[in-house]
């Protein structure tokens, strides 16, 4: 079994306020330590898991800084075999549908069952890069797994819908699975994983080295532009309806009529 | 450009609030992008949710078949694909749910469209269609240009959106908009037309006499279309409604001038 993990490497804004530069172009990053992205950590537990079961091997691929070779290292610590960092400043990294061709190219060409990554990024939240790199390399796809399990040559998805309802789905193998927080227990880094972890392939590479047109992937190929980032606006506002209870009714009864909520 | 498509999403027999609050919406960018809302309904046994969705004023696309008893992305981008080519609708619209989000990314690559994830806002401004989503989980929000193109794909979350200034650019989108397009402003003998088809859908026939009298609500108090007919509540003749469904559709569009 021949899986590929894809990673991000993130910012913890979790319990932080976030701030957009004066131009509107970005957010200062500077002040949060980085890591795994959420989401992406699971799929890492789910690879090393399926490896453990079936066999084979998982290569981390990722694209970042140098950086985030430590959050590389610490995946191949926990069980993965070796890494591909793509680092590249012409990939157009705000349009998911580039990094999902940057992905590919690295994964084109090579033999290869699964591909796992988290369902969503903490830092973007587009909830499409591992949907979108199923179609570039043209196989099957399930997105938001909560459960995996490999059998006869296929993977039986258990999907997580709105509602707590799940949904199964049978798929081909090779197949590209985003999976949710949730689905596992990530184990911590043992010490001895830790040193073995650098001895390691970690290769690094960038659009020349993985024969992918960068033309096709920066931000001229794009076909969106990411013009501002601005903090929206927080609105509390309470209305308290005075009167007596037939006037309060009445007064709801309009407040919601001209909301279009009834 | 040219029509907005939105897939209209449903589970355990039920239309999903996402249809509803995508409907709530299309109307202004459908108007913005000189077209008309159409929607893409898939299903097996699903005739009841279309005319449900209809009764808003939209044209709805029904593939009606066993093969889309339970959701599958894979067909329904197949669907979509076919759709697309044929109908060549300036922006598609899909829900960014679970559902949602197993489509639109693939849909983007294999048409290769211009794609902007979790939408809260759609806006156009000087020509070129804008799209306001959130990083960040909400804590900033990003103003996304598509360059110019055929059609558009955005998946949209309107859950935590002010619908009725979803557009933070400016455009003017209220959850009324679908009902104010539809079925404010029209003739007297259609929102006659009207009532009897709503009244032809209540056990309560007699109910509406006593609503046009004056002497209790319209039976039908539950639909929105009711707050235009409370205004014309002189306008209630008892009778059989005389135009089926989608003849009352196809009046509402030669009313009010929309192209079929």
């Amino acid at each position: 079994m021949k899986i590929f993990v894809c990673i991000k490497y993130v910012p913890d804004t979790s319990e932080a306020e976030v701030k957009v530069n004066p131009e509107g172009t970005g957010v200062d990053t500077g002040r949060f330590s980085f890591d795994i992205n959420d989401a992406d950590n699971y799929a890492v537990e789910e690879s090393v898991q399926i490896k453990e079961k079936s066999d084979g091997s998982v290569t981390v691929l990722s694209i970042g800084p140098k950086e985030s070779e430590v959050m590389i290292r610490m995946a191949m610590a926990k069980g993965c075999d070796n890494a591909v960092r793509i680092e590249d400043e012409r990939i157009a990294g705000f349009d998911p549908l580039m990094v999902a061709k940057v992905l590919a190219g690295a994964i084109k060409g090579q033999e290869f069952d699964l591909v796992l990554t988290g369902c969503m990024a903490a830092d973007d939240g587009h909830m499409a890069t591992g949907v979108a790199l199923a179609e570039e390399l043209g196989v099957a796809h399930a997105a938001m797994a909560k459960k995996v399990e490999l059998a006869d040559g296929k993977v039986k998805v258990s999907r997580e819908l709105e509602g707590g309802l799940m949904e199964v789905v049978e798929l081909e193998l090779p197949a590209v699975i985003t999976v949710q927080t949730g689905i596992n227990e990530p184990r911590y880094a043992p010490i001895r994983g830790i040193r073995e972890a650098q001895k390691k392939e970690l290769k690094v590479v960038n659009l020349d080295d993985l024969s992918v047109d960068a033309g096709a992937v920066d931000a001229g190929a794009s076909k969106i532009i990411l013009e501002k980032l601005y903090i929206p606006e927080v609105e509390s506002k309470a209305e308290v309806i005075e009167g007596e209870p037939e006037e309060k009714a009445e007064k709801l009864a309009s407040i919601l009529v001209k909301g279009g909520l009834v | 450009m040219g029509n907005v498509l939105v897939l209209a999403e449903h589970r355990q027999g039920a239309l999903r609030d996402i249809t509803f609050e995508m409907l709530a919406v299309a109307p202004a960018a459908a108007r913005d992008l000189g077209g008309e809302v159409v929607v893409l309904l898939l299903g097996s046994g699903v005739d009841g949710m279309a005319q449900k969705i209809a009764g808003y004023g939209v044209k709805v696309l029904v593939v009606d078949d066993p093969l889309f008893e339970n959701f599958n992305a894979d067909k329904y981008q197949q669907v979509f694909s076919v759709v697309i080519d044929e109908q060549k609708p300036a922006l598609v619209m899909i829900g960014q749910t679970a559902q949602g989000v197993d489509i639109a990314p693939a849909l983007a690559v294999q048409k290769n469209l211009p794609f902007v994830a979790d939408v809260i806002g759609l806006g156009l401004e000087d020509g070129t269609l804008k799209a306001t989503r959130q990083l960040y989980s909400g804590k900033v929000n990003a103003v996304v240009a598509f360059k110019p193109a055929g059609t558009y794909l955005v998946t949209a979350d309107l859950r935590e959106a002010d619908l009725s200034r979803a557009d933070l650019r400016g455009a003017t989108y209220s959850t009324l908009s679908v009902m104010q397009a539809s079925w404010h402003a029209v003739s007297d003998a259609f929102c006659t037309e009207l009532m009897r088809w709503d009244a032809s859908a209540n056990p309560d026939l007699a109910g509406f006499d006593r609503w046009a009298g004056g002497s209790d609500q319209c039976p039908c108090i539950k639909h929105p279309r009711i707050f235009y007919f409370n205004e014309r509540r002189d306008l209630w003749q008892p009778g059989p409604p005389t135009m089926t469904l989608w003849q009352l559709w196809e009046a509402l569009a030669a009313e009010k001038e929309i192209k079929i």
